[in-house]
């Protein structure tokens, strides 16, 4: 699935935040969005995913123009090809591990809750399907709210500082489930990270900095 | 659609409440039973007493004495029992002093009943055997026709033997025109009126006088009538115990879903984020408030109708009718119902569609 964002212009009020942004992006890469605080990595993720709407320009996903979309036909557009992972888990504490992995799930059928299997079993917390959140650590939290993004198999995966909020070995962790997915299942991944540690996971990385993006690594750079 | 049905259980913990919930509603219900079971027995034994076994009529005080028609009735159709006697019965303390009793044809059981509950007691000879023409009167009813013990007496148009002699300790027996001031009692019935008792010591004269006055026959289709003006008053009274019940339980039903309100809305963020359409989400939360608001209002039902009755047997004037609901009262309370619910779906409907659901995930622009 190929992303191609032209000429792309975010505005908060009159504020400018996100100006003249074009990249292409193909299907199966890591992509890291990188920049300093504020300006405006989570915004781009969110205009590219559809979450926020953009002023100019825009997002094409496999020559879809989903700045186009109606607001229904987005969200059907989201369930079909789009997975969220946020710095915060979201988890629900009165939902069990299963029931909030299958929280995305309209139409739940045995297939479905072997798919909940195996990725319980990929991100090793089989033992806690049927847990709730409030006992789990941050990390656990973490790599739940990933397989909770991957039940709907989806073709792409924006993920806001996934890594924000663990330790560094969880942040490992949660990054290599990311990797492990993407090689086995040919995942795109566009994921915001402040964390130059992580920078060595991405194919490519676009650096955001005066309202424009920057290719710093990759085929282009 | 097997989704939406595993949508309450994925629920878990709010099922859980839930099911607390329920399951205190039902105790609470079968102790109301439990306590009140009693009541089904005063239902028996007051109708019992009066429709089934005809021993007794039992004349409300109302204005306007008609002895013979009392007689009339005693001896033509005394099937009917009315309303207040029965409670003075059960409840000697309440208003004695407004009611009259005539007794006849009195049965074992029923003599055992009015032992108990009038406390009358033999004081000469041997009550009445069942299925006789034997009875029992009061000493001063003797002495005024100048009878004794193994002789007859015609009453109406019925020749009887008596055999035994009773008094009471709250209620005199009278018999005879000498007693009866004012009214012609032709009908030469034994009435019963409350003795000197410690409630009434000063005014008894007064009151017996005014009883007298007030003496007066009920029809069938009068106590019919007043039978149904009294159901309408207790199904009246159920409509506002139920809506009083079902606000109250819907109340806390949502004050419980409140408690989770923001993690309510991020459960909605996550299913919108993750592609559920608001139509779905909101069909999904109706789903489960109506599912919610119906158990209040069975359980609203259910409460209602166990402390009607507490106030029934406790509080009320039980007219000798039993609490018979009516099904549209009970039809009544689903308005209430659906009017919370209506005030529900604009409210999560508000929520879904004029504000930006993805704000409590991402934060606002």
């Amino acid at each position: 699935m190929l992303i191609q964002i032209n000429d792309l212009q975010k505005k908060y009020g009159q504020t400018v935040v996100l100006a003249d942004v074009s990249l292409q992006i193909n299907s199966g890469e890591f992509i890291g969005i990188v920049g300093e605080s504020g300006s405006g990595k989570s915004t781009l993720l969110y205009t590219l995913s559809g979450l926020k709407t953009i002023d100019h320009g825009s997002v094409l996903i496999d020559s879809k123009n989903i700045a186009k979309l109606k607001q229904n036909e987005l969200v059907i557009f989201r369930h079909k090809n789009f997975g969220f992972i946020f710095q915060e888990n979201y988890l629900i504490n009165y939902l069990t591990v299963k029931e909030n992995i299958l929280l995305p799930v309209q139409q739940i059928t045995k297939e479905v809750e072997k798919r909940v299997d195996d990725l319980l079993e990929f991100i090793k917390v089989a033992s806690l399907a049927h847990k709730f959140p409030y006992s789990l650590s941050v990390g656990q939290k973490q790599r739940i709210a990933v397989a909770r993004a991957l039940v709907n198999q989806p073709l792409i995966l924006f993920a806001d500082e996934p890594t924000a909020s663990l330790d560094a070995e969880n942040a490992r962790n949660i990054l290599s489930l990311l990797s492990q997915y993407r090689e086995s299942f040919g995942l795109t991944i566009i994921m915001v990270s402040h964390n130059q540690g992580e920078w060595e996971c991405f194919d490519r990385i676009f650096k955001i900095e005066n309202k424009t993006i920057r290719e710093i690594k990759g085929s282009g750079s | 659609m097997k989704n939406r049905a595993l949508y309450f259980l994925r629920n878990k913990l709010k099922v859980l409440i839930l099911l607390g919930v329920v399951l205190l509603g039902i105790l609470g219900i079968l102790v109301l039973t439990a306590i009140f079971g009693a009541f089904e027995d005063t239902k028996n034994e007051i109708f019992q007493y009066s429709e089934q076994r005809m021993w007794s009529l039992l004349i409300p005080a109302a204005p306007k004495a008609d002895a013979n028609a009392i007689a009339k009735r005693f001896s033509d159709d005394a099937a009917y029992i009315v309303n207040s006697t029965v409670f003075q019965l059960h409840y000697p303390i309440f208003d004695i002093a407004r009611a009259a009793i005539i007794l006849y044809g009195v049965t074992e059981r029923d003599l055992s009943f009015l032992k108990e509950r009038i406390k009358i007691r033999l004081v000469a000879g041997k009550w009445f055997e069942e299925g006789t023409n034997q009875i029992v009167t009061p000493q001063a009813f003797l002495n005024a026709r100048k009878l004794s013990i193994g002789q007859q007496i015609r009453i109406k148009d019925q020749v009887f033997i008596i055999s035994g002699v009773i008094e009471g300790d709250y209620w005199f027996i009278l018999g005879s025109k000498g007693y009866l001031e004012g009214i012609d009692n032709s009908g030469e019935l034994l009435l019963a009126f409350p003795k000197n008792n410690k409630i009434f010591n000063d005014q008894l004269e007064k009151v017996k006088q005014e009883s007298l006055s007030q003496l007066r026959v009920v029809t069938p289709a009068q106590i019919g009538e007043r039978l149904k003006e009294t159901n309408r008053e207790y199904n009246l009274i159920y409509i506002g115990f139920s809506i009083f019940f079902a606000v109250v339980i819907a109340g806390s039903i949502s004050f419980l879903v409140l408690l989770f309100y923001r993690t309510r809305m991020i459960e909605f963020a996550i299913k919108y984020l993750f592609g559920f359409t608001k139509k779905r989400i909101l069909a999904d939360i109706l789903m489960e408030q109506a599912l919610l608001l119906s158990v209040a209002w069975l359980l609203s039902v259910g409460i209602s109708y166990g402390v009607l009755s507490l106030f029934i047997r406790y509080f009320f004037y039980p007219n000798g009718i039993i609490l018979q609901i009516k099904f549209r009262s009970i039809l009544g309370t689903i308005l209430v119902v659906i009017f919370v619910f209506g005030l529900l779906a604009v409210s999560i409907w508000k929520k879904l569609y004029r504000s930006n659901l993805l704000d409590t995930i991402l934060g606002k622009d």
